[in-house]
């Protein structure tokens, strides 16, 4: 059907007073309670996307409970069930490592762009000239790419020639140069830098979103009893804020928690594990040192622990608050 | 009298406002500072780089496009670009597509095992991609689909619709149901009510979608690592990667690759700019 005749179709359908219109209305009508168009609109999406999930959970699961590291898949398969693996992974020392790592990564990676973006969006929040341009160049860092940010940052906090080294010397705090994405007490920090450089645009648009959320009349009423501006901050901007200040915190610490890109591409989890996240981990022990059955046992044992953690927020307190951004 | 103390009071506005400004300044350019690095290093000769005291501000230094140049002729970026080009499109265009009818599923009927839906979109939004790149590479295996653009195309989709949907729908959600319900009354089919009611209302909603899905498919490193193999297949994340392997990295032809690889999302961003803070916003804050 041509787009004219459909146009054609709908105005007959639209003219008021028009016999043809009333068999078409009813039909509609009814068509509307039905809950199978939405079925069918749903059903790609959940093909492609549970599907997938089904896979990777039953895929993962059978290959967590075979007791061959190494070999070719169909081996694997075929091997006698034992849960050797999850005992494995469960009193690996580099596992609960990898663990604390990754609550380092998250915290670090939710707690500087979270400074910086209620910073920037205090800032962004007052009236100046050229109010649209600096808004839009502060967001600037989230739409580079992890590997571009991260490569900026590698060359800035080179040990030889980077930028951040060179400053640090000028100013006399150091007096040799750091190698910070070769020094395993240091490496941790270094790809800190630039997730929490892309992330915190995410928090300025959020907690700016947030600010103007507050009406002047709530600071012209705070004025009135008397509040100076830290009153005001503490008293009308905080609260009104602290939903998106949860969401964005939320939001972020599950963007995190999941983050491959920099870590991978800066120092694939090392030296000597020391940036190997939990998610970085299930990648490596599968591709770099052809452990599936460990790879699959952590991938469960994390799908588990996600699995618990999200069915306790949707389910428990923040059902409302959480919906939509989840 | 009124007229004086109002005139004061613009005088003292004024000097709090430039004060705010010249902050905002100082830290844009302090947190840019990256950016305007990598695209300095690009354009500096080597020698002006390699420095033990590099000039912040490069006064008087000649520009050299040497970086530029060697990269287009020793790497492959231009088919880094095209093969990341069509995964951008074909990811996002893929995911754009299935999170409206999901979204549109999801707020305007009552679907049977919806909680099931809504969890299922929920864990494949904060399950680590990782764990599922295991899966995808026997999956795209047997499906002979592997070191393809499209298995890395239905590996974003997967990755990326969890995300899109739910934003479609917060959006959707803020949208009045008599709207299109009066266009159903109008005798508009529900889908005819979607695609000329709810969409032509919802473009700031569908702008951030696919923004997020073009940058997410765009900066993809995990899925073109894991199921491209072949060099002629690589993606920029991964032209990217593989030039840091190097043991000597050639910083002035990286920071020349990475100026390259923002310039496309930039300019996407510039057109999506004004729908963006409302359409990632609108409707996602409740509480």
């Amino acid at each position: 059907m041509s787009i004219t005749e459909r146009q054609n179709k709908y105005d007959v359908a639209h003219t008021p007073g028009n016999s043809k219109a009333q068999p078409v209305r009813r039909r509609k009508m009814r068509k509307a309670n039905s809950p199978w168009i939405g079925v069918a609109l749903m059903a790609p999406t959940m093909l492609w996307v549970g599907g997938t999930l089904v896979f990777a959970v039953v895929l993962l699961l059978s290959l967590s409970l075979r007791d061959v590291g190494l070999g070719p898949l169909d081996k694997v398969l075929a091997a006698p069930l034992s849960l050797v693996n999850y005992a494995e992974v469960l009193t690996n020392a580099d596992t609960w490592r990898s663990f604390g790592i990754s609550v380092v990564y998250v915290a670090g990676s939710t707690a500087i762009p979270f400074a910086i973006g209620l910073g920037t969006a205090l800032l962004l929040n007052q009236k100046m000239p050229g109010q649209r341009l600096l808004r839009t160049l502060v967001l600037v860092p989230w739409a580079v790419p992890g590997v571009t940010a991260t490569i900026a940052f590698m060359w800035m906090m080179a040990p030889t020639y980077g930028v951040v080294n060179y400053i640090l010397r000028t100013l006399g705090i150091i007096s040799t140069d750091i190698n910070w994405f070769a020094d395993d007490s240091l490496a941790l920090l270094a790809v800190i830098a630039p997730t929490s450089w892309k992330a915190f645009p995410f928090f300025t648009l959020m907690l700016l979103a947030g600010l103007q959320s507050v009406g002047k009349e709530q600071y012209e009423a705070a004025s009135m009893d008397g509040a100076g501006k830290l009153l005001k901050f503490r008293y009308v901007t905080l609260p009104a804020l602290s939903p998106f200040i949860f969401i964005s915190v939320i939001f972020n610490m599950m963007y995190a928690f999941r983050e491959f890109d920099f870590i991978y591409a800066s120092t694939r989890g090392g030296p000597a594990g020391a940036t190997e996240t939990i998610a970085v981990r299930i990648y490596n022990q599968a591709f770099e040192r052809f452990d599936l059955g460990s790879a699959a046992a952590l991938g469960i044992l994390t799908f588990a622990l996600i699995g618990a953690v999200v069915f306790f927020l949707v389910r428990k307190k923040f059902k409302g608050s959480l919906e939509g951004v989840l | 009298m009124t007229v004086a103390i109002a005139t004061r009071r613009n005088k003292i506005q004024k000097f709090r406002l430039n004060w705010a400004f010249v902050t905002t300044i100082v830290v844009t350019v302090v947190l840019l500072f990256p950016v305007y690095w990598m695209f300095l290093t690009a354009v500096l000769p080597t020698s002006a780089v390699l420095s033990r005291t590099p000039a912040v501000i490069p006064i008087g230094q000649p520009l050299s496009l040497d970086a530029v140049k060697g990269v287009l002729t020793e790497t492959s970026i231009l088919s880094w670009f095209a093969r990341s080009a069509v995964v951008t499109i074909g990811a996002s265009v893929l995911s754009a597509v299935l999170s409206i009818f999901a979204a549109f599923a999801m707020s305007r009927f009552i679907l049977p095992g919806s909680k099931a839906v809504g969890f299922t979109l929920l864990m494949g939004r904060v399950l680590p991609g990782t764990l599922l790149a295991l899966p995808f590479f026997v999956l795209f295996q047997t499906m002979g689909l592997l070191d393809t653009s499209t298995s890395v195309i239905l590996a974003n989709t997967a990755a990326i619709t969890p995300f899109t949907a739910l934003m479609m729908k917060s959006y959707f959600d803020g949208i009045p149901r008599e709207l299109d319900e009066a266009a159903m009354v109008d005798g508009c089919s529900r889908l005819g009510a979607l695609w000329r009611v709810l969409l032509p209302v919802s473009i700031p909603g569908v702008a951030a979608c696919v923004g997020f899905a073009a940058t997410s498919a765009w900066t993809d490193l995990l899925f073109s690592r894991t199921l491209l193999i072949s060099q002629e297949q690589w993606t920029i994340p991964m032209g990217i990667a593989s030039m840091i392997g190097d043991v000597n990295v050639n910083w002035n032809q990286l920071m020349a690759v990475g100026a390259l690889s923002i310039l496309p999302v930039l300019v996407v961003y510039w057109f999506l700019q004004p729908h963006l803070v409302s359409g990632m916003t609108a409707g996602g804050v409740k509480g």
